[in-house]
């Protein structure tokens, strides 16, 4: 039997605006997307940037706002991230998404365990930490 | 400027048990690890099967237990993912898997959006979703 090969990956956000949501991915983090899905408003859209990705669910019980579930509202530590996306050039990434009108939430840094990382925060909460590996002279 | 790539994810899962979520997600669904991190008992680990993965963190609550945040326990639609994945053979996957005693929570089957996927879910409940488009097995 041959191996499945793993081809791309999304989390799945539950938003309270799909549009907004997707609009965001869109024009401040680089993502794109193909449609919506679900009538107007739209309850479902696929952000993605490369392998990487977002569902964006919206999901409304009758009269009350849409359900939303980050980790930071779960675990009261407001800045726990959602998904965490490896890329080859943090710095780079973060210029550009600063350049786009993202909402950095944590500040490019480097970590004790070699990562260049930095955090940002999506319309309804959601962290996703961005790193990539710290590259060593000489090593 | 060069086009920054990206080359991996994880979603980020908050659960009860670190150790017995990661050695599922090595034995029942093909993921690896490389180390514990945080302790004994663990606090975070790392699971990757390709480029995907799952970050599973561990945050204590007051009075004992941990945090756990699946989508389907805020939606009271049980059946809800936490993740997607996208693979090159569902049918392939959902058999090595099921070998592996992973908990099959949807089986395989045909979406109107003509995808063939099968859910799966862990310990703490959360459903990854795995998906093969379906001219793929033409």
């Amino acid at each position: 039997m041959h191996e499945a090969n793993v081809e791309g990956m999304a989390a799945v956000f539950l938003v309270s605006d799909v549009r907004r949501s997707a609009e965001y991915y869109r024009d401040s983090l680089g993502f794109s997307f193909e449609r919506y899905w679900g009538g107007d408003p739209p309850s479902f859209c696929i952000v993605r940037r490369g392998v990487s990705g977002v569902m964006l669910v919206h999901h409304a019980h009758e009269g009350d706002e849409a359900d939303v579930n980050t980790n930071g509202e779960a675990t009261g530590h407001g800045d726990d991230w959602d998904a965490y996306i490896w890329v080859d050039d943090a710095d780079a990434l973060a210029a550009e998404v600063r350049a786009n009108g993202a909402d950095v939430s944590r500040d490019l840094d480097n970590t004790f365990y070699d990562m260049r990382e930095f955090v940002v925060k999506d319309p309804d909460g959601y962290h996703i930490c961005f790193g990539s590996p710290i590259k060593r002279e000489g090593v | 400027m060069l086009e920054v790539n990206v080359e991996r994810m994880a979603a980020v899962f908050l659960v009860s048990d670190v150790r017995r979520s990661a050695e599922y997600y090595r034995d029942s669904l093909g993921f690896s690890f490389e180390q514990y991190w945080g302790g004994d008992p663990p606090s975070l680990c790392i699971v990757r099967r390709g480029m995907s993965g799952v970050m599973l963190m561990r945050r204590a609550r007051g009075g004992g237990g941990a945090y756990v945040s699946v989508n389907g326990e805020t939606t009271g639609h049980r059946d809800d993912s936490d993740a997607y994945i996208w693979v090159s053979d569902a049918d392939a996957l959902a058999a090595e898997v099921k070998a592996n005693g992973a908990v099959v929570s949807r089986d395989l089957h045909t979406t109107f959006y003509n995808m063939r996927e099968f859910s799966v879910k862990d310990p703490d409940g959360y459903r990854i979703c795995f998906g093969s488009p379906l001219n793929a097995h033409e």
